[in-house]
């Protein structure tokens, strides 16, 4: 049937009205359905758009409040930064270790509550993991600590709107490790080249009896032990005479590296301000001092020191007698500390105690280096000195007679003060056998008539027994002050007990627990390696460090390990001009300036957990400008330090070389026990730092 | 010739059903073309206020100034920021661009900051019903 036909028939129209209208009903709802697929498929998107943003939410809001919490770094101490830090110290392993705790338990109700102001159907959920944490220091030949690590903070954020989820997570770069700057936080002062000028141009000052300087340059002058870090920390200096008592105490001091050529280290009396340094005398009671006496072995005595010498002694005008005499030999080490009435230059020279000779070669001079162990009279040093370090004291021979008649006996024992006999030394070329044997008070020996020739027949033997300056490698004298300490009877000259061996640029040990920080020979180069490795960030300029790291109240919140380039060579100066002095720390770190000189003008740490390094590799000049404290540590193996003004260091000071000459102002350089990586208080440097940027993030 | 040609009620039966068929069929490609309409119109607020979203938390954090920023302010030079940047907003005159950005204190530091944009926008193309979209995030402050 064609169309036409159909035409025809009745109802035609009919049907092809229902057919229409089927067809448009049909198109109708297919449409509608497509239109609201479409707007909801959209609503999905949009929803999914703000859920994101919610996820995100929870990302950027944890991470600021990770920071806060764990005090990042404005208030380490706090509970999280503790509990964090518990974690990285004490924990065996680090791996997937989900830290919400450290937010607080109400964290993510906190984040729905923000949510709900979006959406009621909103909503965030946050969780925090520690994931592949590895050591990142780990050679002992330059640093290891295994608490050093590096991973990964990663971060799961989902956000829910109206169905709609999205989860994003992050992870971010964390790394923990100690601000101390390695091997040289160990050293009180490490000098690359102590010889790099002259010896004699190098640690020499003239100072009169009482140890007070008279000319020349000023004495640096080192404390070892720990000292109280005021004004923040008060001390308790009855802790640190306490310390004394430890035969190795050493090692919980800081260390003097002296490099370079043989280095005179003179020492010399500090009973006025400087208080007492080196000496030789028994501590039994501090504020007594008595010399200490050495034994000569008596395999060393002339042959005419064995048996009885008949010798006339002149009882009166008119009585003349031969009385018998045994002689003994000592030595008194005295040190520079002189007793004579005069208070000027050589003052310990006077009574000719030693030869022109020695007087021309030594001078009356003492180091700038006063090694100190404590303040108060009559406590020695105890400080390990590495390098080819010579100390030189002045050694008083001692000629003790004793008669071997009970009269004559009687007679000396009543003298008051009792004979001592500290003999002259004379030039050789004015020895001669019939020289009559003085003390260097120019009395005869024991009273007697002595002919010089009757103990020592030849220049040699006397010129053994003389008294003169001694020069002995630190480390020998360091023993001697040990046997002194000891209260060790019948010492002999040198001491027989060993406390520590002969220690010349050989290997060190830094250790503690478990962990061997440091084992080879300590270079500055180490600590600058150790310190490149932990680098942050990167600035241009200083200018640009200090707009960066200086708070609005111009103290420096560091947290961090940064390198300034200054290819310009502009100045580092600390603090910038314009900002008050001292620069205060509210956040330590490690500054690596890759070029420039470097100016301190005084350094303060708001929290004795802070600690600040001011590193550099140039061949630069370093420089005090101020006579306000740095607490800072000076890592500057190729740098001078500058003549400037008299200085005050807290800390560490690390470098090539001192500048001495007049112009040399001296200073004090007081060691911080509690970067001493052999102790626990080492532990409270370690900073968390949380990259700024993300390593990755997917949804 | 009886049976031939169109009869007048069937005509008329044939133009009332087409009528009762084809009216729901209209109204629903009306609501569709509505739906369409505000497909689009949602879309692009949204779209606004990605892109306006997108520049704001992208900028450097202390640039951000706090406080209510109208569309006039946003497209004459991004006041809110301290910074002569320009913002590309690429939406018709019909989209009304709100911002406003609040700083979230703690310890006297301003750790994070909380960022609203809000777009109002006609439901349908030449409709003077309004609409509102909003979206919100919370910043952080990295310098700390």
């Amino acid at each position: 049937m064609t169309l036409k036909q159909c035409n025809h028939n009745r109802g035609f129209t009919i049907m092809i009205a229902l057919i229409i209208g089927t067809v448009l009903l049909v198109l109708s709802v297919v449409l509608y359905t497509f239109v609201s697929r479409q707007y909801t498929g959209m609503h999905i998107i949009v929803n999914g758009e703000i859920a994101h943003f919610l996820a995100e939410t929870g990302i950027n809001t944890t991470i600021g409040t990770i920071r806060e919490r764990i005090g990042n770094n404005l208030n380490s101490g706090t509970k999280a930064f503790e509990k964090l830090k518990d974690i990285f110290l004490n924990s065996k392993s680090l791996d997937n270790i989900c830290i919400n705790d450290i937010l607080g338990d109400s964290w993510n109700s906190e984040l729905k509550k923000f949510s709900s102001e979006v959406d009621k159907t909103a909503s965030i959920e946050v969780n925090v993991y520690l994931k592949d944490f590895k050591p990142i220091e780990t050679n002992p030949g330059v640093w290891c600590d295994s608490k050093a690590v590096n991973g990964w903070l990663v971060i799961e954020s989902v956000g829910e709107y109206k169905g709609s989820e999205r989860k994003i997570k992050i992870k971010r770069a964390m790394n923990v490790f100690n601000m101390v700057p390695g091997v040289m936080s160990k050293f009180t002062l490490y000098l690359n080249n102590c010889t790099k000028k002259n010896e004699n141009d190098y640690n020499l000052i003239r100072n009169d009896y009482k140890g007070m300087i008279t000319d020349g340059p000023q004495p640096l002058i080192i404390y070892n032990h720990a000292t109280p870090e005021y004004p923040v920390e008060p001390g308790n200096i009855a802790d640190i005479l306490r310390e004394e008592k430890e035969s190795d105490v050493w090692k919980h001091r800081g260390w003097i590296w002296l490099k370079g050529n043989k280095t005179r280290l003179n020492l010399c009396s500090g009973a006025g301000d400087l208080g007492e340094i080196f000496h030789f005398y028994d501590v039994s009671n501090p504020n007594v001092f008595t010399p200490v006496r050495f034994a000569t072995p008596v395999q060393s005595l002339p042959d005419s020191f064995f048996k009885p010498i008949t010798l006339p002694w002149d009882k009166s005008n008119e009585s003349v007698k031969n009385t018998p005499y045994r002689f003994w030999h000592s030595f008194i080490l005295d040190s520079f500390h002189d007793r004579s009435k005069r208070m000027q230059n050589e003052a310990m020279y006077e009574g000719d105690v030693l030869s022109a000779k020695e007087r021309n070669y030594y001078g009356a001079k003492s180091s700038v280096l006063h090694l100190f162990g404590d303040a108060r009279q009559g406590y020695q040093s105890r400080t390990r000195v590495i390098g080819p370090v010579y100390s030189a004291f002045v050694r008083f021979a001692n000629l003790e007679v004793k008669p071997e008649e009970a009269e004559v006996k009687e007679i000396f024992e009543n003298q008051d003060p009792k004979p001592i006999y500290l003999l002259r030394s004379i030039p050789e070329e004015s020895y001669n056998n019939s020289l009559d044997i003085k003390d260097f008070m120019w009395r005869r020996v024991g009273g007697p008539l002595l002919k010089i020739g009757m103990l020592f027949k030849r220049y040699e033997e006397y010129a053994n027994l003389m008294s003169c300056i001694v020069e002995m490698p630190y480390v020998e004298s360091y023993n001697t002050m040990q046997d002194v300490y000891d209260k060790k009877v019948n010492r002999t000259f040198p001491t027989i007990k060993k406390v520590l061996n002969m220690d010349n640029e050989g290997e060190s040990l830094i250790s503690r627990d478990n962990n061997v920080f440091y084992k080879g020979k300590p270079a500055i180069e180490d600590s600058i390696k150790i310190i490149r490795q932990r680098v942050q960030d990167v600035v241009t300029r200083p200018a640009d460090f200090w707009k960066k790291y200086l708070n609005e109240n111009g103290e420096l919140e560091l947290n961090n390990v940064v390198v300034i380039e200054n290819t310009a060579r502009e100045e580092f100066i600390i603090p910038p001009v314009g900002s008050p002095q001292p620069l205060v720390v509210k956040g330590g770190g490690i500054i690596l300036l890759e070029k420039g000189n470097i100016s301190l003008r005084g350094i303060s740490l708001a929290d004795t957990s802070e600690i600040l390094t001011v590193a550099t590799e140039d061949d630069c000049r370093i420089r005090f400008e101020s006579t306000m404290t740095n607490m800072v540590d000076i890592i500057a193996p190729n740098a001078e330090i500058d003549y400037g003004s008299k200085f005050e260091l807290f800390g560490s000071l690390c470098a090539k070389t001192i500048y001495a000459d007049h112009r040399f102002q001296g200073g004090v350089i007081r060691y911080r026990a509690a970067q001493d990586p052999t102790k626990s208080s080492y532990d409270k440097f370690y900073k968390i730092l949380i990259a700024k940027k993300d390593s990755y993030w997917n949804e | 010739m009886k049976n031939k040609g169109l009869s007048l009620v069937e005509i008329t039966i044939s133009m009332a059903i087409m009528i009762i068929v084809m009216l729901p069929a209209f109204l629903t490609f009306s609501s569709g073309n509505q739906n369409i309409q505000m497909t689009e119109s949602e879309f692009r607020a949204h779209s606004a206020a990605l892109e306006l979203m997108e520049q704001t938390i992208s900028l450097p954090f202390d640039m951000l100034k706090a406080g209510f920023y109208s569309e006039e302010e946003i497209k004459n030079g991004a006041k809110f920021a301290d910074t002569d940047a320009m913002y590309h907003l690429s939406f018709d005159d019909d989209y009304k661009l709100s911002m406003n950005i609040e700083d979230i204190i703690k310890n006297n530091r301003i750790y994070f900051k909380k960022v609203s944009v809000t777009v109002k926008y006609p439901l349908t193309k030449n409709s003077n019903q309004m609409k509102n979209f909003n979206i919100k995030v919370i910043i952080n402050n990295d310098n700390i």
